[in-house]
């Protein structure tokens, strides 16, 4: 039975996978060309290698390029948790009165579409380990739990979006309120927005003076190119580091709670 | 054929507002507004910056309305509709001509706004800018390019169309990323000499007679395929209701 379900929800979530599937996969080949460029390429002839540039804005690009290169893939790979269009397509065909004909009992159908969540996350893990290790190869950066850990603060975020979208959602009777469900994480979104603005200002402005506009300036090269890659890696790294070896049971945690949320509105709908 | 002709300016109504609104506001913002402003782009006779200007202009026009195209055959979508106009005396061929037709009409009234368009704009920035054989270049483009567009649209239904436009557009981007990250740039070196070059075509000046014979028969072409294309579609109209949602 189980089996069956699944398999009904990626038919389902299918035409929202594929896109984004392919735009992840097409993230981590676009990343590791970039690198290539910045070996062999023209990264490497007008960035790396250009005779004119004494102010290191080559090496401190190429740092940049990489964190973003490296971030980039579970920004976008993390939407494969998103089961809102299981949710959506199961409306105009009724499938929670019509399940009543069916031995699927409300946990089941819960368990199908949090298998789904899962393997999302699964495949968003698997293909940032892919690209951040390939990536840190060709660059010679490390690579390991610490950036793994940045990974899975993403994934937190999403699934506090999520969290509120289902606590929405299993309330849900008519495509309108459906589409306010499906605007209900900006409830979170702009309060958190708010409150991280003057940070990421501050931030702004402490990486703004380590890329160089004027050639001469005083700093050194590697000093500059050191101090731009300790500002990516640990300017939140407080706070993350408090939490990062429960990062694991957050991210479990909140998803077992969105699964409770699920089950009993499901529940709920049924009486 | 009129009946039909009639009935897509009335079903594509909002799209043709859309298409026509676009049009208009891209060519007064891009045309005139640097030239009102106290900073903007100097009045001078035979400016560079104005005859690119009106380039991007008539690109954009015929860009929106290459964007817009599929809405125009999506409305029409219908299986009761399809079988309806082919058991009429006008038939898959005539249900296909008028597409065919509204298609080109929207083509020529892209030609006469932008050449339109030009006159104004001249008044305006009091220069001469002589883009009128872009204009009918693209014209001719944008008809090969629906040679190929309009059938797969007519086989597959608007969204085989599109998807066929994605694929292009993706195809497209990757492969001029990789030339971007390998290839050879050093024509951006010389990039004036381009501009020269384009500047000197449009003014019609150091053309040689080859170019001339090539966009000759590129116009003999761009309306050999878009026959073509017309007769591939009536074939393949009856085929491509079986791809209808509704």
């Amino acid at each position: 039975m189980m089996k069956g379900l699944i398999y009904r929800d990626f038919c389902l979530i299918r035409k929202n996978w594929i896109p984004v599937f392919c735009i992840s996969v097409g993230a981590v080949i676009w990343n590791i060309l970039v690198q290539l460029s910045f070996e062999y390429g023209n990264f490497k002839k007008f960035l790396l290698d250009d005779p004119t540039d004494t102010s290191g804005a080559g090496e401190l690009s190429r740092v940049i390029i990489y964190y973003i290169g490296l971030y980039i893939v579970p920004y976008f790979s993390l939407l494969l948790m998103d089961t809102l269009s299981i949710m959506r397509a199961d409306l105009p065909v009724k499938w929670a009165t019509n399940r009543k004909i069916f031995p699927v009992t409300a946990l089941q159908w819960t368990l199908s579409i949090y298998s789904i969540k899962l393997i999302g996350l699964l495949i968003a893990v698997v293909l940032f380990l892919i690209n951040g290790s390939i990536m840190a190869h060709m660059t010679g950066n490390t690579f390991g739990i610490y950036e793994l850990n940045n990974m899975l603060l993403f994934a937190c975020l999403y699934l506090l979006f999520d969290w509120v979208q289902i606590a929405f959602m299993v309330r849900v009777r008519t495509e309108k309120e459906m589409q306010f469900a499906a605007a209900s994480p900006l409830l979170v979104m702009i309060p958190l927005l708010v409150l991280a603005y003057p940070k990421c200002k501050e931030y702004a402005a402490k990486l703004e003076v380590l890329i160089p506009e004027d050639i001469e300036m005083e700093m050194d090269v590697q000093e500059r190119v050191s101090l731009t890659k300790g500002l990516l890696q640990s300017e939140f790294g407080v706070y993350r580091d408090a939490v990062a070896p429960y990062l694991w049971l957050i991210v479990l945690a909140l998803l077992a709670l969105g699964f409770y949320l699920t089950y009993l509105g499901i529940k709920r709908r049924e009486k | 054929m009129k009946g039909l002709l009639y009935k897509e300016f009335m079903q594509n109504k909002i799209m043709l507002f859309a298409v026509g609104f676009c049009c208009v506001f891209i060519s007064f913002f891009l045309g005139i507004m640097p030239f009102l402003l106290e900073d903007g782009i100097e009045k001078t006779e035979d400016n560079p910056a104005t005859i690119m200007m009106m380039i991007t202009i008539t690109t954009l026009n015929y860009f929106f309305l290459l964007l817009f195209q599929g809405n125009f055959f999506q409305t029409d979508e219908r299986k009761r509709w399809a079988y309806f106009i082919v058991s009429s005396p006008e038939t898959a061929v005539g249900q296909v001509r008028s597409k065919y037709f509204f298609v080109l009409i929207l083509d020529m009234s892209v030609l006469i706004w932008t050449y339109f368009f030009e006159n104004i704009a001249n008044a305006i920035q009091e220069t001469l800018t002589g883009t009128t054989s872009i204009s009918a270049i693209l014209f001719f483009v944008h008809l090969f390019l629906s040679a190929f567009d309009i059938p797969f649209m007519v086989r597959f239904g608007t969204k085989g169309g599109n998807m066929m436009h994605t694929v292009i557009f993706v195809l497209c981007i990757a492969v001029g990323g990789i030339y971007f990250l390998f290839g050879d740039l050093s024509f951006f070196d010389s990039l004036d000499e381009v501009f020269d070059k384009i500047i000197n075509f449009v003014q019609g000046e150091d053309i040689s007679e080859w170019t001339y014979l090539g966009l000759g028969l590129f116009f003999w072409i761009a309306m050999g395929c878009y026959y073509l294309s017309y007769r591939l579609s009536c074939k393949f109209y009856l085929k491509g209701v079986e791809y209808y949602a509704k």
